[in-house]
């Protein structure tokens, strides 16, 4: 098996380093970049705008590209957060609470700096672990038939709903809903369409951009065009030499960046958890075993550069079970899967065998855009803070065009504009009410898998339910669904309060 | 009654019931051997009408929880202005829809006058232009004119 690594990471980086893939590399960091430091706006709403320009290159372009965006937003996020208080992704939340202190004290510099680097780290082990342990995943993974991709599935969708925040309720019902919406058009094995109500435009099925555009794009300028309250950062003097740590905050901060890497890695794979959930945990671990617990939230590196690591882990980790499995365990995921069908290819584990320059150049464009992201976010960092007095009140009708632009140069027809107007509504109407539109989302991109595994598992067994249980592997994703159902109930149930959020 | 979520709940248990009724009443929906195209909607509309219950039922012996801000203004504005963007793109072309668009837009806050929404208006149109129709080169009518 190594010496076909070997091969493999050769067409890997001539992938990852021919100029249109580099040129696409940097685009996406980029993007992330400023969408991570911009307060917001989140990975999703960007992928979803750049996804129209996915159909015009090569499937192995767009994926390096959407994937730049995804892990570039963790490296912004942290520049908010410190200096503003102000959390530019979800991830980024927990780095305020230590990140903000220490820019009152003036450290502002140090932090920035520091969680650059933590995040290079952390993102450099994800990559590693990833190249390591995806050839052994695919080899599991080819003795999976359709009960074990069902029960998979399954698995994924109770996961993302019990893990994440939120009730638990709330998200399958969004599940269903988004499988619903996966199933409207064409139906493949009977040939005839479901719940087009005539509409010739429906037979295609929904498009995935207007509602990705829809519920996240919309809904969110929409949710921040009245309020938006930004406090004016004044542009500090973030001179290069004030950004130095001292060799304290060097030593102290070797462990927290190993063991946050860790719990990155970790988190970073299991569906339903992601980067914001590692950088939690990583916090708190710290917390526990620092010897001095008090010196947290009052501008302690290790709080610092610990989530920071993490996060960037598990962002790069998040594609193992994606890439090999074919099985996304976040909406961000999905929708990369997402692009990657609408190019015809088919995710899973026969991906890496099928198509390697794809699997090997989007890993190796990890390394190249990681170390992309160290050069614009140490130098260019001046240029980021800048970017924040930005008045939203400008920014938002852009945004919009964005996004019309993007839907209708896909089929130049105006029927995909007002598919993402009645998305853009009913992702406002349910953030007012509390309902989740990420499960959605994810839902909608693995439904017809679903129900495509589901059919073919009973035509097998004629028509036999059990055989979800009599299959050995797909029994046991199904206790363990179970049990991961239940502990997320349980969870819930004994603190409502402190979940109950959109 | 916490309000909130009994509306959230209803519209859940509502929908979900309305799908599955849709697909038996007008769908195959075939034997567990032979799945017709009605089986899994029908389902999945199920858990729907189940997840609906177990959010709305707690709700209405809950006490009141809050409910959100809603803002309308924007909701209008953002929604209007996205209409229109679909009503007039074919027929009047991109240019004259985005400067509407950001025109209308820019009712979902105070802050920004009508002449200055014109002008950005204007400034986003011809931007448009010049980025998708000559540096990427996009195939798009600009401007148009059906009478």
């Amino acid at each position: 098996m190594f010496e076909d690594m070997f091969g493999y990471l050769s067409i890997g980086m001539a992938t990852a380093l021919s100029p249109p893939n580099l040129m696409f590399c940097f685009i996406g960091v980029l993007i992330g970049t400023i969408v991570g430091v911009l307060p917001g706006i989140g990975p999703l709403a960007a992928m979803s705008m750049l996804f129209p320009l996915t159909f015009h290159i090569d499937p192995t372009s767009s994926l390096i590209m959407l994937a730049g965006i995804w892990y570039g937003t963790t490296y912004g996020g942290s520049t908010a957060a410190i200096l503003l208080n102000v959390p530019g992704t979800t991830s980024a939340a927990v780095t305020s609470l230590d990140g903000y202190p220490m820019s009152r004290q003036g450290r502002a510099g140090v932090a920035l700096f520091m969680t650059a680097v933590a995040s290079f780290i952390g993102g450099s082990l994800g990559i590693l672990l990833m190249m390591v342990l995806s050839p052994v995943v695919v080899a599991y993974a080819l003795r999976f038939g359709p009960p074990e991709y069902f029960s998979l599935i399954l698995m994924g969708f109770i996961a993302a709903s019990t893990i994440s925040q939120g009730s638990p309720v709330k998200s399958i019902a969004m599940v269903a809903f988004g499988v619903f919406l996966g199933v409207v058009g064409l139906d493949v094995n009977s040939g005839q369409e479901r719940f087009t109500f005539g509409m010739l435009d429906l037979l295609d099925g929904i498009s995935l951009i207007a509602l990705a555009m829809g519920l996240f794009g919309i809904a969110e300028v929409i949710n921040t065009a009245h309020g938006f309250e930004g406090e004016p950062i004044r542009a500090r003097d973030i001179t290069f030499r004030s950004m130095l740590p001292t060799a304290d905050d060097r030593r102290r901060s070797k462990g927290p960046i190993l063991r946050g890497a860790a719990v990155g890695s970790f988190f970073g794979t299991l569906p339903g958890t992601g980067p914001a959930i590692a950088a939690f945990v990583a916090y708190a671990v710290e917390k526990r075993i620092a010897r001095d617990p008090s010196r947290f939230g009052n501008g302690a590196i290790e709080g610092v550069v610990a989530p920071e690591s993490a996060n960037n882990a598990a962002d790069q980790t998040a594609f193992i079970p994606t890439m090999t499995l074919g099985i996304p365990g976040s909406a961000t995921m999905a929708l990369m899967l997402g692009a990657l069908m609408i190019q015809g290819i088919s995710p899973g584990p026969g991906l890496m065998t099928e198509h390697p320059e794809l699997f090997w150049g989007l890993v190796m464009s990890f390394w190249v855009g990681n170390v992309m992201l160290l050069v614009l976010n140490i130098p260019l960092i001046g240029l980021w803070v800048r970017l924040l007095t930005v008045p939203y009140h400008i920014l938002y009708p852009t945004i919009l065009m964005f996004i019309a632009i993007g839907v209708f140069t896909v089929n130049y027809s105006s029927f995909d504009i007002w598919m993402v107007v009645l998305f853009g509504v009913l992702g406002y109407l349910m953030r007012l009410g509390g309902l989740p539109a990420a499960p959605m989302l994810l839902g909608y991109v693995l439904g017809p898998m679903m129900e495509e595994q589901f059919r073919r598992s009973l035509l097998i067994a004629r028509g036999d339910l059990m055989t979800f249980v009599h299959h050995p592997i797909s029994a046991t994703i199904l206790v363990l669904t179970a049990m991961i159902l239940l502990f997320g109930l349980y969870r819930y149930y004994r603190n409502p309060t402190a979940a109950e959020d959109a | 009654m916490d309000v909130k979520n009994v509306i959230a709940g209803a519209a859940v248990l509502v929908i979900g019931a309305g799908i599955s009724t849709y697909s038996v009443v007008n769908y195959d929906l075939g034997t567990f051997r032979q799945m017709g195209r009605g089986m899994f909607p029908a389902g999945v509309g199920l858990v729907m009408v189940l997840c609906g219950a177990l959010i709305l039922i707690p709700a209405l012996f809950r006490g009141g929880g809050q409910m959100p801000r809603v803002g309308v203004r924007a909701a209008i504005a953002v929604t209007a202005a996205m209409s229109l963007m679909a009503a007039t793109v074919r027929p009047f072309g991109l240019a004259p829809a985005i400067f509407l668009m950001t025109v209308v837009s820019s009712f979902a806050d105070t802050k920004l006058g009508i002449f200055a929404a014109m002008v950005l208006g204007v400034i986003l149109s011809l931007a448009c232009y010049l980025v998708f129709g000559l540096l990427l080169n996009m195939t798009i009518t600009f401007f148009n004119w059906p009478f």
